[in-house]
């Protein structure tokens, strides 16, 4: 078991790197000179030439690549992302000051919708065909179809507004956190909901469930001891996959919910085409990301005796 | 005979208002082993299922099942629940299909008491593991790491933990070697007072079964003890039946040019050797059979005269020559006849691929004729062209791939369990097609486990050892001529 887990940190590792290298090349790559992208982040509308050559110096744009993104990278595993180019403040303070926020409504959301749909999905498999099954279908293809703003949007109306819980301005009050993750949670569960209830029915209605019940086991524990720990394995990587986009979603509710996260903050370098924070809050995303695919990997690695070996048949 | 400890009374199912199991009523004494046999697709599965509650709720069961507890309906499968276990143990077809691979096989013995609530008894899987010959240390590993004789055995042992006094099994040595099925048949009549086989391999539970009672169309068509098949006193249905699985009769060999020539041929495979020594000639129209038990090389044999392994030593001469295989000379048959065609292509492109091979090119308007012509000599004429190999039956499948291999004209086929899938009447339609194909020109090398097959349908039969020395037995047909496979085949059929 623990080369299995040795392996997998290591491709973790090589991946992490991988997707610094693709996040820095965002830079160069990108159509135009840096300079007039760094002077457009600051509004500078006429820049003197002497102006021009202090940016190049001062962001090392006149050294070849290999040694930009090496200076780069270094700084980088130290925690310095560089300077914002709007502000000019060191990227990654600016981003920690709104983190903490944003990390608290995508981790509440994400244990909602891990409980909702892990919920939902035994229910309905429990008493599949019938009506809770039907009555979960239901739910799962309308919110699948909802995109998570509209949602945002409809409640904000109907609860927020109408029935007056919670804020429209919230300015971080508790009760907005729980409406928006409770939003972005229950959006999210829609297809985890639909993968977890095909997986239990699938495995319902194989051989090792079929001998549990000609053991005379009661259909709960058929469920609970046979179907779902085969089932969990797949929904796991589809967690881990989606925690990417869990993030990714976030800023949008966050501007609906004025919610005092990351998003306002990374929308603006956005627009402005602030690179090094854009730089930093992907690479953060991604990191994240690699970081959930790892735990999938090592709670998979303890679920299922077949993958402990290194390099699984 | 004494009181039965097992009776079924007045069993049918119904799904949508269909028939499938029509009025099934038998009794199991103590202490006896009866058998349930029938073609695919007669309604002995369901039989099997509706004794352990397994239908689904869409199909309606009714009868009863009396044992010595009580009488329980057949159709309330929350009572029945709570009879299962105790008073019937289950022992199911595939053992790593009926084993949990995320828990140990531990885990899955005492699940016969959790099931029911129970503390498993420790001790008691301790001792079921010394009767049945399983090693202790085995029980903390987990379903993959075990062989599947054993692992079979742990199934007995998870079946008859709570002691019930009749056990249910369903083809309990199909997924087994030969050599292990003995053993596990033997375990089986050890494990309980009585013993349902359902099975549609006769010769194999006619050793073993006290009674045996035969299903068609959801019926019971015949029921007839041990002493009665034997003596020809049975009902004819049975007999029927059996003949029904009899191996065709192929033409004897041409006589001539030997086309494959083995001569002291090595194979080793992950540093071990094999088989050493093996001396063999095949003639055009020549089946020779390949017996022997599981890992002993059989599968390595058919890969190095494939040309896809090298030998250890030897040599290979094909046609006179020493050489690799050419394109499109040798072809193989897979015992999973479905998943060795493309799931999406019509049944059509797949009789006809050999036809637009470099080799084999025929014209695009005469294929539909060669398609209907094949398929019409393998029995296959009312198929619908069109249809995916999904649609098809296993014994269908495999009669398509040897409709393919008509149209391929192979010089050699290796068949590896061609027919272990398949119920006594696909079988022998499965076997009249490979027979038909040796007429045709081609040798065929056909590796089983049934090795009562094997005698009766091959011209010689070849025997892999474990010790790494193969011998051939030849002429095993003509020693035996009158050789049924059946030894409770009367002389003269009723």
């Amino acid at each position: 078991m623990g080369r299995a887990l040795v392996m997998r940190l290591g491709q973790a590792v090589l991946a992490a790197f991988g997707a610094s290298l693709l996040v820095w090349l965002m830079l160069p790559l990108a159509p135009g000179d840096p300079v007039d992208m760094i002077l457009n982040a600051q509004r500078v509308e006429e820049p003197t030439d002497q102006h021009i050559a202090a940016l190049r110096d001062r962001f090392g744009l006149d050294r070849p690549l290999w040694q930009r993104y090496l200076v780069w990278i270094g700084g980088v595993v130290q925690g310095d992302f560089g300077l914002s180019w709007r502000t000019g403040e060191p990227v990654l303070s600016g981003l920690m000051r709104r983190l903490p926020a944003t990390l608290q409504l995508v981790g509440l959301s994400f244990v909602i919708s891990v409980a909702w749909s892990l919920g939902l999905a035994l229910v309905a498999a429990r008493w599949a065909g019938r009506w809770p099954d039907r009555l979960v279908l239901a739910y799962t293809r309308l919110l699948a179809a909802t995109p998570s703003f509209v949602l945002a949007l409809l409640v904000l109306q109907f609860v927020v507004v109408g029935m007056g819980i919670g804020l429209v301005l919230s300015g971080g009050a508790g009760a907005t956190l729980i409406i928006a993750a409770a939003i972005l949670g229950i959006d999210r569960a829609a297809g985890w909901t639909q993968l977890l209830r095909a997986g239990l029915l699938e495995h319902l209605a194989r051989g090792p469930a079929d001998v549990a019940k000609a053991r005379g086991a009661r259909p709960g524990r058929v469920l609970a001891i046979y179907a779902l720990p085969a089932a969990l394995l797949p929904w796991m990587t589809a967690l881990g996959i989606s925690l990417g986009g869990l993030i990714g979603g976030a800023p949008i509710l966050e501007m609906i919910f004025t919610w005092p996260g990351i998003g306002e903050h990374v929308l603006t370098a956005l627009s402005v085409r602030d690179v090094p924070v854009i730089q930093a809050f992907v690479l953060i995303a991604v990191l994240a990301y690699v970081a959930a695919s790892l735990v999938v990997d090592a709670m998979a690695i303890m679920l299922d005796p077949r993958m402990r070996h290194a390099r699984p048949a | 005979m004494t009181a039965p400890v097992f009776s079924v009374t007045n069993l049918s199912v119904t799904h949508g208002g269909v028939s499938i199991l029509h009025d099934i009523s038998f009794d199991l004494a103590a202490g006896e082993c009866l058998a349930i046999v029938g073609l695919s697709g007669c309604g002995k599965t369901t039989l099997m299922r509706a004794l352990l509650g397994l239908l689904p709720q869409s199909m309606q069961v009714s009868g009863d099942l009396r044992t010595a507890a009580g009488t329980v309906p057949l159709g309330n499968t929350r009572v029945l629940r709570r009879r299962l276990g105790r008073e019937i143990g289950f022992v199911a077809q595939n053992p790593f299909d009926a084993c949990a691979p995320l828990r140990t096989v531990r885990a899955h013995i005492a699940e016969a008491w959790r099931a029911h609530g129970l503390t498993p008894d420790h001790k008691r899987i301790i001792a079921l593991c010394n009767r049945l010959g399983l090693a202790k240390h085995m029980l903390e590993r987990y379903p993959h790491e075990w062989s599947g004789g054993m692992l079979q055995r742990a199934n007995i042992a998870a079946a008859i933990a709570l002691s019930p006094p009749v056990l249910l099994a369903d083809e309990p040595t199909s997924a087994v070697d030969a050599d292990m099925a003995e053993r596990v048949m033997s375990c089986l009549r050890s494990g309980a007072p009585g013993v349902i086989v359902v099975s549609h391999d006769l010769p194999l539970v006619a050793r073993c079964a006290d009674r045996v009672i035969l299903i068609e169309d959801g019926r019971i068509a015949a029921i007839a003890g041990r002493a009665e098949l034997s003596s020809g006193r049975a009902p004819a249905p049975l007999y029927d039946f059996i003949r029904t699985g009899q191996p065709p009769c192929p033409a004897p060999p041409a006589p001539g040019l030997n086309m494959l020539d083995v001569r002291d041929l090595a194979i080793d495979r992950g540093g071990r050797r094999l088989v050493s020594g093996l001396n063999f000639a095949l003639q055009p129209g020549k089946i020779l059979g390949v017996a022997g038990p599981s890992g002993v090389g059989k599968t390595s044999l058919l890969a190095t005269l494939a040309g896809r392994l090298p030998p250890a030593a030897g040599v290979i001469v094909r046609g006179g020559q020493t050489r690799a295989p050419r394109q499109g000379e040798v072809l193989v048959l897979f015992q999973d006849a479905v998943s060795s065609m493309n799931p999406r292509w019509p049944v059509s492109r797949i009789v006809s691929e050999p036809l637009t091979s470099a080799n084999g090119r025929q014209p695009r308007r005469d294929r539909p004729d060669a398609i209907r012509q094949a398929m019409g000599a393998f029995g296959l004429g009312h198929i619908n062209l069109n249809s995916r190999p999904g649609a098809l039956s296993m014994g269908q499948a495999q009669r398509v791939t040897l409709a393919r291999a008509s149209l391929a004209k192979p010089t050699l086929i290796l068949a590896d369990e061609p027919t272990s899938a398949l119920d006594p009447r696909q079988k022998s339609a499965a076997l009249a097609g490979l027979a038909r194909l040796a007429k045709a020109g081609a040798a065929i090398i056909l590796v089983s486990h049934d090795r009562a097959m094997l005698r009766d349908f091959c011209h010689e039969t070849l025997e892999l050892r474990a010790d790494a020395q193969g011998c051939v037995n030849p002429a095993a047909r003509e020693t035996t001529p009158a050789s049924t496979g059946l030894h409770i085949l009367p002389e003269t059929p009723a």
